[in-house]
């Protein structure tokens, strides 16, 4: 019995996942102006310290949050040297250390698999559960995530730290005079989306259940950066939004091709269109599909009511 | 007396008579209503009971007949179902290729073979008469959009039986999948021994040996020809890791020195002066084209071509030959192991006289054994008579039994992997200015 | 004889071979109006970014309020209460007004990664005073109705005042401004240095202020630094500065 309904929902799925990562890139570039092309590193640092403890036999739950820390903890060490440079070259460092990873992942075998890769347990437990039931379970482990960290998120920009971070976006000499440590602001985020992805990597692992390092090239990082660019950086739903928006031409195009005579095969078709629009966007739209949002605190409510005295 | 007292007397009692009369009247209407009412009563209940209860019964014998009628209908037609073959009208089989990415050259290629085994089924009425419809998906040589194709051909598409994918990290991905949605799998190049240990006894097959074999058929020809100091230098990815974790088995600690590299690196002089350096009898190599012209030619250069080089079939093939120094090299000092159909088989030649009259070409590697599992999978499909995955798997495991494919005798063992494979030994000559491979031997 | 606030001792600063400040000894008495006048070129923007931290001085010192300054990041002079103002305006240009203002907030709880969390409710009491504070300040330099547009939508007379107001938020012992009335409308420049003599009375403020235009600091500045090709040429009460020969020759030698 085919279930046409299964493959939305397992697309259900990769879209609360990397809607987890676009919320996490989002943190650092949307929001703090940090140009971070590393983000598959944590990702992957999530994935395997998730899938390697999850092969010893620990519960999904240590498993996460062990994960979770450990993708922080790298972030926190990553971005140590790599903020005292311009953000030209945060790029850059970002993008190498990404790649020094996933090398060190393929050659150390002792680690976990090197290029074989490894299998990894599902986080569900319970068998002989129809598939349709597993893919829900799935669902709300991933959204329920997803929601924790959406909250995470809104909570960090909408308060006055999230007004410094957005400063600190703008011109960070200005801020530097006013009184902030830029670079302890610009640490803590990194650190905080690193953790992110690392959340998203673990979920990830358990739901393919086999990762090598193949899985974790920087497409991907280019993919989670399309979808905030696409989205609105500085809005948290509006990245969200455009993580569904991506994962649908990705696969859409799969699905298109038995309907429509498409001009260019799928594969290609969907990286040409998500190129082009990137450019569209950028050059008609550059602050993406959705504004940023603004800060709100109890500021607003006490501008609103604001009587002049004089 | 007198007679106004008499009067008077009468017409008081006539009064009292005339009251009495009325009250007891009245009184008695009432009475009578009452007891009346009573009566009609209990008589028009009785009656409505009897009728009441008539109509109920009705009513419930002609629910109870239509209940009945309708669940009767139903076991009914169950039990009437005819016990033949209940093929669907068009019979899908998927396939999962590389059309893009690393290996999409090679895919575009492969495709042909299981596409022809389609045409040919076809041309004959199809399974059981029904018509084969083949749907391809592009994996793009990449393990996650490999599950992602999967997934539409499983979910979307509803196939049973998928033919691929080709590389083997690609059916790493899938095989839990296949597995919890009991899909059978043929892959028709996935060489990994790591498909064994890690999806035995299951829905995962293969109509090509696992390269545990041809691991120890490198290895086995290094001990024939006596060698006691080898060296394995292979690529840095699950084909070059699984030979040699093979090959160590076999020849132990006659392998004193272990290699493994970065093909993108186009430059192995480092790793070629550790092998020269650590004088050794015999090399074990595993590459591909395009980084094993560069290693043979560096090889030439640093004159290496002194010791015995065994190679797995990643670098057998004309591209080869495209680099002056590599051939020359490979003439001088290279032989290797390839996997083969045993010779002479009238299959084989069936199959390449069929793709030869399709296609205009004759066939190269692995287009075989895409072939022959497209093949499998019908037979199997028709055995089952049902297009049910555990049972095309059961059926799968049993015809394979008896098929001799364009590749051979292609019998599954208990893991789904091939019970026998041949491997032709080979080297390179130069014939009148030309350079061509020769085979020289079999294994086992 | 009043206290000095902001003292600088030999300071240097080069770029490349050139000496942007040459050896610069000055002092600010607390509680003045300080004007430092000069040709362009002469190095007063270089002299304010070294002393608010954002350039290293190559020698010298630097003391403010008797510590020494020179070397520290310029977030920690901000905390000593040395605040500064840029001569083109570095605002926050996707921020509201509003927001442009409050981000200048002395130790908000909120403003600590793990408070934002965990004291909700002791950040939005501080979070509700800094924006009345702020809302006053606005309705003083006549920016607030508008609070709720981005920076980036003020003309450039306006984008001077939020700068001005902005540094006014945090509460400093002294202030270092960069032509604070450059480009603005002279009724308005009047009104800007009318505030900053009453500010300097009502909150005991110390201004150093770069400026070009005489009228205004003969009226509002206590004493005047002039500066040519990174040295002090001259320092006096803003009347003897107009006589003095030098400075003169040196304006008109620019000209």
């Amino acid at each position: 019995m085919s279930e046409p309904l299964i493959y939305v929902l397992d697309m259900a799925v990769f879209v609360g996942i990397f809607a987890i990562l676009a919320v996490s890139l989002n943190l650092e570039y949307g929001f703090t102006g940090l140009a971070n092309f590393g983000k598959v590193a944590f990702f992957m640092v999530g994935a395997y310290t998730s899938s390697i403890l999850a092969n010893m036999g620990f519960p999904y739950l240590a498993c996460i949050t062990v994960a979770t820390f450990a993708a922080g903890f790298v972030g926190f060490v990553a971005s140590l040297p790599a903020l005292k440079l311009q953000a030209d070259y945060l790029a850059i460092v970002t993008l190498a250390f990404g790649e020094i990873l996933r090398f060190i992942f393929k050659n150390e075998e002792w680690i976990a698999g090197g290029v074989q890769g490894i299998t990894v347990p599902s986080a569900i437990t319970i068998t002989g559960v129809p598939i349709q039931t597993m893919m829900l379970i799935q669902l709300t482990i991933v959204y329920a995530a997803l929601a924790i960290c959406y909250f995470i998120a809104q909570r960090v920009v909408n308060s006055p730290y999230g007004r410094t971070i957005r400063a600190i976006r703008e011109d960070e000499l200005a801020a530097q005079v006013l009184g902030k440590d830029v670079f302890k602001y610009k640490a803590q985020m990194f650190t905080l989306g690193s953790a992110m992805a690392g959340v998203s990597g673990s979920l990830f692992s358990q739901y393919v259940r086999f990762i090598d390092p193949y899985t974790f090239e920087p497409i991907l990082t280019f993919t989670v950066w399309m979808m905030v660019i696409l989205g609105g950086p500085a809005n948290n739903l509006g990245v969200i939004l455009g993580a569904v928006f991506v994962q649908a031409l990705e696969r859409g195009a799969r699905i298109a091709k038995d309907y429509l005579l498409l001009p260019v095969d799928p594969h290609n078709l969907r990286v040409m269109i998500i190129g082009i629009l990137i450019i569209l966007i950028l050059m008609y739209r550059p602050q993406g599909l959705f504004r940023e949002s603004k800060v709100k605190t109890p500021a607003l409510e006490v501008a609103s009511k604001w009587k002049k005295r004089s | 007396m007198n007679s106004s007292a008499t009067t008077k007397t009468t017409a008081v009692l006539v009064a009292l008579i005339i009251v009495v009369a009325v009250v007891a009247g009245v009184g008695g209407y009432f009475a009578g209503q009452s007891a009346g009412y009573d009566a009609g009563y209990k008589a028009g209940y009785d009656k409505g009971v009897m009728a009441g209860g008539a109509k109920a019964y009705e009513k419930g014998k002609s629910e109870g007949y239509k209940a009945g009628y309708e669940t009767g209908y139903k076991e009914g037609l169950k039990a009437g179902k005819p016990k033949g073959p209940t093929l669907p009208d068009k019979i899908k089989i998927g396939s999962l290729m590389c059309l893009s990415g690393f290996l999409g050259p090679m895919g575009q290629k492969i495709k042909l073979g299981v596409e022809l085994a389609v045409k040919e089924i076809n041309r004959k009425g199809g399974i059981a008469g029904r018509p084969v419809e083949l749907i391809v998906e592009d994996t793009a040589t990449d393990p996650k959009t490999a599950l992602e194709a999967f997934k539409k051909l499983v979910e979307v598409d509803g196939c049973k039986v998928v033919i691929g994918p080709m590389a083997s990290p690609e059916v790493m991905a899938i095989g839990k999948y296949a597995n919890e949605r009991k899909v059978v799998v043929i892959s028709p190049t996935a060489t990994s021994p790591k498909i064994t240990t890690e999806f035995p006894d299951d829905y995962i097959f293969r109509t090509v040996g696992s390269d545990a074999l041809q691991g120890k058929a490198l290895a086995d020809t290094a001990l024939k020809k006596g060698f006691t100091k080898i060296a394995t230098l292979v690529l840095n990815n699950p084909y070059g890791i699984g030979i040699e974790e093979k090959a160590k088995e076999v020849l132990g600690d006659k392998i004193v020195l272990s290699i493994r590299y970065d093909p993108t690196k186009m430059d192995f002089r480092t790793e070629l002066s550790q092998i020269k350096d650590a004088g050794v009898e015999a090399v074990i190599y595993v590459g591909w084209y395009e980084d094993g012209q560069v290693m043979f030619r560096q090889a030439l250069e640093m004159g290496l071509d002194n010791i015995q080089w065994i190679a797995a079939e990643g670098v057998y093939g004309e591209p080869m030959f495209k680099v002056a120094d590599a051939a020359e090299f490979m003439k001088r000092a290279v032989i290797g192991t390839r996997p083969i159909a045993p010779t002479g088989l009238i299959t084989y030649k069936l199959f390449a006289e069929s793709f030869k009259k399709e296609y205009g070409k004759a066939p190269t590697m692995y287009q075989d054994t895409a072939y022959d599992a497209t093949m499998l999978a019908a037979l199997a499909i028709a055995y089952a008579g049902q297009y049910d995955g555990a049972k095309i798997k059961d059926a799968l495991q049993y015809v394979s039994q008896y098929y001799i494919g364009a590749t051979g005798h292609k019998m599954f063992d208990k893991n789904g992997d091939q019970l026998t494979q041949f491997y032709e030994i080979w080297k390179v000559e130069k014939v009148d200015g030309k350079y061509k491979f020769v085979g020289i031997g079999r294994w086992p | 004889m009043e206290k000095t606030i902001l003292k600088t001792e030999n300071l240097t600063k080069s770029f490349g071979g050139l000496k942007a400040v040459d050896n610069v000894t000055l002092t600010v008495k607390e509680n003045s109006i300080t004007g430092l006048i000069g040709p362009n070129g002469s190095g007063k923007t270089t002299l304010f970014n070294t002393i608010s931290g954002v350039y290293k001085p190559e020698r010298g010192k630097i003391y403010f309020n008797g510590e020494r300054i020179d070397g520290l990041a310029p977030y920690k002079i901000y905390e000593k209460g040395l605040a500064r103002t840029f001569q083109t305006p570095r605002l926050f240009q996707k921020l509201t007004v509003l927001d442009n203002m409050m981000v200048s907030c002395r130790s908000h709880p909120g403003d600590k990664i793990l408070n934002v969390f965990l004291k909700k409710r002791r950040w939005s009491e501080e979070e509700e005073k800094l924006a009345e504070k702020a809302l006053e300040i606005l309705e003083i330099i006549e920016l607030d109705r508008f609070k709720d547009k981005p920076a980036s939508e003020l003309s450039g007379g306006q984008m001077k005042l939020l700068e001005l107001g902005r540094v006014l938020m945090t509460e400093p012992k002294m202030l270092l401004l960069d032509e604070p009335a450059a480009g603005v409308n002279p009724t308005l420049a009047r009104r800007i240095f009318e505030k900053i003599t009453q500010l300097r009375d009502e909150l005991s403020l110390t201004f150093f202020t770069i400026e070009h235009r005489i009228e205004i600091l003969l009226e509002h500045a206590d004493w005047v630094y002039v500066m040519h090709n990174g040295s002090i040429i001259a320092e006096s009460p803003p009347e003897e500065v107009v006589k003095n020969k030098v400075v003169v020759d040196v304006y008109l030698g620019e000209a």
